[in-house]
């Protein structure tokens, strides 16, 4: 928790200049507790047209900081506070066989690498285990994307019928454009 | 095909905290995060677990070339974990 008689916090200090004083707070780091000192950032600009990217500072001078349109006070953290960032990413299936798939994701898997993913076919969430052999990035724009070859690990059963249902055999070789 | 499978990948991700706002926060990140993905962030503030939907905004190399930069903001945050996040720039700002 704070540290009350240490610091700032907690205690408003009138006609405080801000961009000055750091205020040492405590700030847990994955169940234990560290110190980390919390400067108070200058105030950004209302977003308008020009994407506020200018933001006024104490003594009158403009500093620009490109991209940040955030119109609150922002509060830089000095010291390490982690945390976890849980996504889902959508990946676009390319092409589907009964052992694995090729997918375009926008993000890189590391090939040899083993994830759990969810595959919804027919309204019905299926998990299935997959291991990346191959992936090859491919620029589209800004942003680039990776082509990633899985092979199937663990299936449930009613995704294995359902890939089954959709594999096209011809002489042999299975396959199936998505 | 009968209707296209979807295939979601999803990922527990460490982040470092590098500012916040009432609206948003900048993380560093080892790898890259689309944009305009959601996802679900998760912190101690002053020792006290805030938990939020963000969004991610922006995303860029950071100058060490290794990490990535990523401006996110709060897409939802519930209730409780607003006070919580209220309470910390509170603090960190008086």
């Amino acid at each position: 928790m704070f540290r009350g008689s240490e610091t700032a916090c907690g205690r408003p200090r009138a006609n405080r200049p801000v961009d000055r004083v750091p205020a040492v707070v405590r700030v847990g780091v994955r169940g234990s507790l560290i110190e980390a000192v919390v400067l108070r950032a200058e105030r950004q600009p209302a977003v308008g047209g020009d994407g506020g990217v200018a933001a006024e500072k104490v003594d009158g001078t403009m500093k620009r900081r490109i991209g940040d349109r955030r119109g609150k006070p922002r509060f830089e953290i000095v010291g390490d506070l982690w945390g976890s960032l849980d996504t889902s990413t959508s990946l676009t299936l390319k092409n589907l066989g009964r052992g694995g798939a090729l997918l375009d994701s926008p993000l890189p898997l590391a090939p040899d690498s083993v994830h759990w993913v969810t595959a919804l076919a027919n309204g019905e969430s299926h998990a299935v285990q997959l291991r990346v052999r191959h992936s090859t990035t491919t620029e589209s724009g800004e942003t680039p994307r990776y082509l990633i070859g899985v092979e199937f690990l663990k299936l449930s059963p009613g995704l294995e019928d359902f890939i089954l249902r959709q594999v096209v055999v011809d002489n042999g070789n299975v396959s199936v454009e998505a | 095909m009968e209707g296209r499978p979807e295939i979601r990948i999803g990922r527990r991700l460490r982040v470092r905290l590098l500012d916040i706002s009432a609206n948003g926060a900048l993380l560093s990140i080892d790898e890259r995060l689309p944009l305009g993905s959601k996802a679900r962030l998760q912190l101690l503030l002053a020792g006290n677990p805030f938990d939020a939907t963000v969004e991610v905004r922006r995303e860029e190399p950071a100058a060490d070339g290794r990490s990535r930069l990523a401006g996110v903001t709060m897409a939802s945050v519930a209730a409780l974990q607003q006070e919580t996040l209220d309470e910390f720039l509170r603090r960190a700002g008086a």
